[in-house]
């Protein structure tokens, strides 16, 4: 799954269990507490749903990281190297390689498929949504703002008033303006309908508006606009929006009249009754949505009624509901990955205790490792120790290759907990290098290359290499398929005698292939790849081409090459020279 | 006004477009010479949709020698509905999720608000 959606996703569960804990406890506290918390807990619902940030250990890191946490393993240096969990499934390859030969009833070839494409489904409905609602904006405003009116001197004083030089926002009156509204965030504006008010109905009305403007509700609105068009698949996100704007009426209503006596708050009442009820423009045939509006009006006036200050035992509520509210959503989180150089986690802890295990003494000619105690459920551990010895002088380049422990590298029959040790020459060691890594289920592997010095230095890398017969190259989808082989010498005396190879008949040109299974493995090959392929007129310097120029090699001459492996991407590509 | 601007279709503006261009009432001849330039209409379909605009009581019919048509909408009353009905459009489609208005944009009818009415009546027991 797709990293950002599978965040977006987490998001959105998140916010949906924050949504429905509210919506239980709601029926509880919607005449108790004040409508201002009501509103505000709903913003953070909001928040939740927009802003990736979380913490380590939150609930959805777990849920959707579940064992497949990304690795980070401190290297020698000191240095972190992060693994992000594998990329979207590759289903034209899996096909090809046979991935699905066993898959009788089709599933998981469907859900990769669907995996693979619902990330851009998502996408655009998230592009159709913004588009929808900006458009519907803009054109608004546009054809609002070109019929404005200067309001009146009259007007501007009773704003004046109210807001006590404060705030900067600009007035204007407009005859197609319906009700009175506040519109913009960087240059607010309120538009009032071009009609008479009185005094009083003006300053009830500004009293309102100005509410919005000094609560930022604007800009809550967009933000909920945003999070409806990021989680436009989750239905419970369309309630989430109109509890919002609800609250933010009632809320707006309560903080306008909080100060006002019960002249002032009928007075309040009667104008919201008055604006609606004005009979310039036809009534329309939608009287099905004007219950609606009825029923929400008429909500807003019985809260209007029924005001009364907030005891001193539900303010506290009040706080502990919204702290309890805020500390639901950090513990929910988000799955933002578990990143950064203080992780610490089941595999990441493994493969570093493996890297520290690994130790090779120089003095007592020892190499040690050991296998860890335990390895997470279906994942299986690799390791492949290997390297080159001189053979008499070193500078002759003559070499012998070390395999050890082919039988436990080829059957994962390493047993955990156990220190192996081999012994390794100082003196004739040239390299040796230990790959290991996990295996799961799908064959998803993510190796390291641990290499050690003849003086017993150690140093990890997330880059592993290996020798292979390349079978198949994909154009459309990036992905090579290929069958490790091994390049047995014949001075390597040792290796001929351990795979059982006759010296002097096996090896015509001085080297062997050795394939122990044909088993084929397919990965992707990265968009910068480096491939390098013999230059016969001059066999010391490979030329470097790309992979068409692979393509058009391997048609013509079939030669192993060595593959370079980063994060699970091939990332370079080099001929082996075969005489 | 606004209630006969509301009753007006596309295909009837056309007509009303001659006549608000004469600024003065029009004989069927007349409007069907001007409409011929501009439209593929048939005589019988511009005096159907005169029919329907005179029974809409858009357009004033007075017989004189033959009927002349008088528009009862102007054309700058017929622009105003337009708008507003774009921007009622616009602002319960998504324009009321961006701002923040007192109200829906929906009016009551008077019965609904007579019964508000009644309803609210804010006491004193907090006071």
């Amino acid at each position: 799954m797709n990293e950002t959606f599978r965040l977006l996703l987490s998001l959105s569960v998140s916010g949906s269990i924050l949504a429905l804990l509210i919506f239980a406890i709601k029926p509880f506290i919607r005449h108790k507490l004040s409508k201002s918390i009501q509103y505000y807990i709903w913003i953070v619902v909001v928040l939740r749903l927009i802003l990736p940030f979380s913490f380590e250990e939150s609930i959805m890191n777990n849920v959707f990281y579940g064992d497949q946490k990304p690795l980070i393993i401190t290297s020698s240096q000191g240095q972190a190297n992060t693994y992000p969990s594998p990329v979207l499934p590759n289903v034209q390859g899996n096909v090809s390689n046979g991935t699905y030969n066993n898959d009788a009833d089709h599933s998981r070839y469907f859900s990769d498929l669907f995996s693979q494409y619902v990330f851009y489904i998502w996408l655009l409905g998230v592009f159709i949504a913004l588009v929808v609602n900006l458009n519907g904006y803009t054109r608004f405003s546009k054809h609002l703002k070109q019929s404005n009116r200067p309001a009146a001197d009259e007007d501007s004083r009773v704003l004046a008033t109210l807001l006590k030089g404060r705030e900067n926002v600009r007035l204007a009156r407009n005859p197609f303006a319906v009700t009175p509204m506040l519109i913009g965030i960087l240059r607010p504006l309120i538009i009032i309908p071009d009609i008479s008010f009185t005094e009083k109905q003006l300053k009830n009305i500004l009293l309102h508006e100005v509410v919005h403007l000094k609560r930022f509700d604007v800009g809550i609105k967009w933000l909920t606009m945003i999070a409806v068009s990021l989680h436009w698949f989750n239905p419970l996100v369309y309630f989430i929006k109109r509890e919002i704007n609800h609250a933010c009426e009632l809320s707006c209503d309560e903080a306008v009249i909080r100060n006002l006596n019960a002249e002032e708050k009928q007075s309040y009442g009667d104008t919201l009754i008055s604006v609606v009820s004005d009979n310039k423009y036809p009534i329309g045939t939608l009287q099905a949505t004007m219950s609606e509006e009825k029923e929400t009006l008429k909500e807003r006036l019985v809260e209007i009624m029924k005001y009364s200050k907030k005891s001193k035992a539900m303010m506290l509520m009040s706080i502990v509901l919204v702290v309890a509210v805020i500390g639901g959503a950090v513990v929910l989180g988000g799955c933002t990955g578990k990143t950064g150089l203080n992780v610490s986690n089941e595999q990441e802890q493994l493969m570093d205790n493996f890297y520290q295990s690994v130790n090779y003494d120089p003095g007592q000619d020892l190499l040690s490792f050991t296998i860890p105690k335990t390895i997470p459920e279906d994942h299986k551990f690799y390791l492949h120790v290997s390297g080159r010895m001189f053979m008499g002088d070193k500078n002759n380049g003559n070499g012998m290759s070390i395999h050890a422990f082919d039988e436990e590298s080829q059957n994962y029959s390493w047993e955990n907990g156990k220190t192996y040790t081999y012994p390794l020459q100082s003196e004739s060691l040239d390299d040796c290098m230990l790959v290991f890594g996990l295996i799961d289920v799908n064959n998803q592997e993510l190796f390291y290359t641990i290499h050690i010095s003849p003086d017993g230095k150690k140093s990890i890398d997330n880059t592993y290499k290996l020798l292979s017969f390349i079978k198949n190259y994909d154009e459309k989808t990036r992905v090579l398929t290929f069958d490790e082989i091994e390049w047995v010498l014949q001075q390597d005396t040792k290796r001929v005698g351990e795979l059982g190879l006759n010296a002097d008949l096996d090896f015509p040109n001085g080297y062997y292939i050795y394939n122990e299974s044909e088993q084929e493995n397919s990965l992707n090959v990265a968009d910068d790849v480096k491939v390098y392929i013999v230059d016969w007129s001059d066999l010391a310097t490979p030329s470097i081409t790309d992979v068409n120029g692979l393509a058009k090699r391997m048609a013509e001459y079939e030669a192993p090459y060595h593959l370079t492996i980063k994060d699970g991407v091939i990332v370079e590509i080099l001929e082996q020279y075969r005489p | 006004m606004n209630k006969l601007a509301a009753k007006i279709t596309d295909s009837e503006v056309e007509v009303m477009r001659v006549l608000w261009e004469a600024g003065d009432e029009l004989p069927v001849s007349d409007i069907r010479k001007t409409l011929e330039q501009t439209s593929s209409w048939e005589g019988s379909t511009i005096k159907t949709l005169l029919r329907r605009l005179c029974e809409k009581g858009v357009v004033l019919a007075t017989k004189k020698e033959v009927f002349y048509y008088t528009p009862l909408v102007s054309e700058a009353e017929y622009n105003e509905y337009t708008t507003q009905s774009l921007i009622d459009r616009l602002y319960s489609g998504s324009a009321k999720n961006l701002v923040a208005s007192l109200l829906g944009s929906k009016k009551l009818n008077d019965d609904d608000i007579e019964e508000l009415r009644t309803l609210f009546k804010v006491g004193d027991r907090d006071e």
